[in-house]
């Protein structure tokens, strides 16, 4: 039952904010919403190169000769800016078009797709803060390299059911 | 034959009437697009920074280039594989739409910019590759790049939103 409920709670601030003035006026010119995708896309083009950088590195596969906190650190404000963002743009989006995402299957599967992926980036820095070294170091190193990989596939799994929301009608 | 006729034969084939009548292949390939194309961009502009003079000041640009450039290769022929099944699916709707060719236009601007930054700018390497004022030349070079996919960028998302000539 709680199921039905949060969905007629998302249909109901889904059929509010394509009521409200900021939504019509997103609507009114057909540019509009286009340009704000194409803010998106660069958002993400910056959050994942950052992610997909990081990880290559942590795979060896990227900048090997450089230790791995010095490209975390050059990433990370790229990556924080992307978020905010992404955040930004995605919000007005939302609110554009709410029927689009809110009450979309594929626009939940991405967002708890985001947050595992957004997750991953934590541990890895988290483990660069405690200790430089802390991913240099065996079994520590393996484990790097297993999380790297899962984040690749999370950060790419956020892109493809992104372009999918469009094609799961609401 | 005209190049249109060709465009009608080409989304006859057997493997571009697959991809636009099965459900999941077109937004499939698409979605593999975008995301060849994000990590694309992102790699591009990795390196164009540098030649702005703006990011990466501590490394040098052909350590920057060395390291980036096969995976904005990856990407790169991902992208382009992607984009021709796409094309192919609808080659002659695609054909004469118009953000579609101003897209492959600045594609190919941003092709000729990179192609003159690396066989005749690049030449004069040695000399500022550890210098934090890059010469104008290399920082144009730079800023048209990023500049060309930005609207590379633009041009794909409005094809969807564009109509034939």
């Amino acid at each position: 039952m709680a199921v039905t409920t949060s969905t007629s709670a998302l249909e109901q601030l889904s059929t509010w904010l394509s009521h409200t003035a900021v939504s019509a006026h997103l609507q009114k010119c057909e540019w509009t919403i286009p340009a704000i995708q194409t803010v998106h896309i660069l958002s993400i083009a910056a959050a994942i190169s950052s992610a997909f950088l990081l990880d290559l590195r942590f795979l060896g596969l990227f900048a090997p000769g450089r230790p791995t906190y010095v490209i975390a650190r050059r990433l990370q404000p790229w990556g924080t800016v992307a978020l905010v963002s992404l955040a930004v743009s995605g919000g007005l989006l939302i609110v554009a078009e709410p029927s689009r995402s809110l009450t979309n299957v594929v626009f939940a599967v991405k967002l708890l797709i985001l947050t595992a992926a957004l997750l991953g980036n934590w541990v890895l820095k988290r483990g660069l803060r405690v200790d430089l070294h802390f991913w240099d170091r065996e079994p520590a190193r393996k484990l790097s390299k297993i999380i790297a990989i899962i984040s690749l596939l999370l950060w790419s799994g956020v892109v493809l059911a992104g372009r999918l929301i469009a094609y799961v009608g609401a | 034959m005209g190049v249109q006729a060709l465009f009608a034969e080409l989304q006859q084939t057997p493997l571009a009437t697959t991809i636009r009548e099965n459900t999941v292949l077109f937004p499939g390939i698409e979605s593999l697009h975008v995301l060849a194309v994000a990590f694309l961009v992102g790699s591009v502009a990795v390196v164009d920074l540098r030649l702005l003079g703006t990011r990466s000041l501590t490394r040098s640009i052909e350590e920057l280039m060395a390291i980036t450039l096969p995976w904005t290769w990856v990407a790169f022929a991902t992208a382009v594989v992607t984009g021709c099944l796409l094309f192919t699916s609808n080659a002659v709707e695609y054909s004469q739409n118009v953000a579609f060719r101003a897209k492959l236009l600045v594609l190919a601007l941003a092709g000729l910019n990179a192609a003159v930054f690396h066989s005749a700018t690049c030449r004069g390497l040695k000399a500022w590759e550890y210098s934090l004022h890059t010469p104008p030349s290399v920082r144009v070079a730079g800023a048209v790049s990023l500049l060309c996919w930005v609207a590379i960028v633009a041009l794909g998302r409005a094809i969807g939103f564009t109509s034939a000539l």
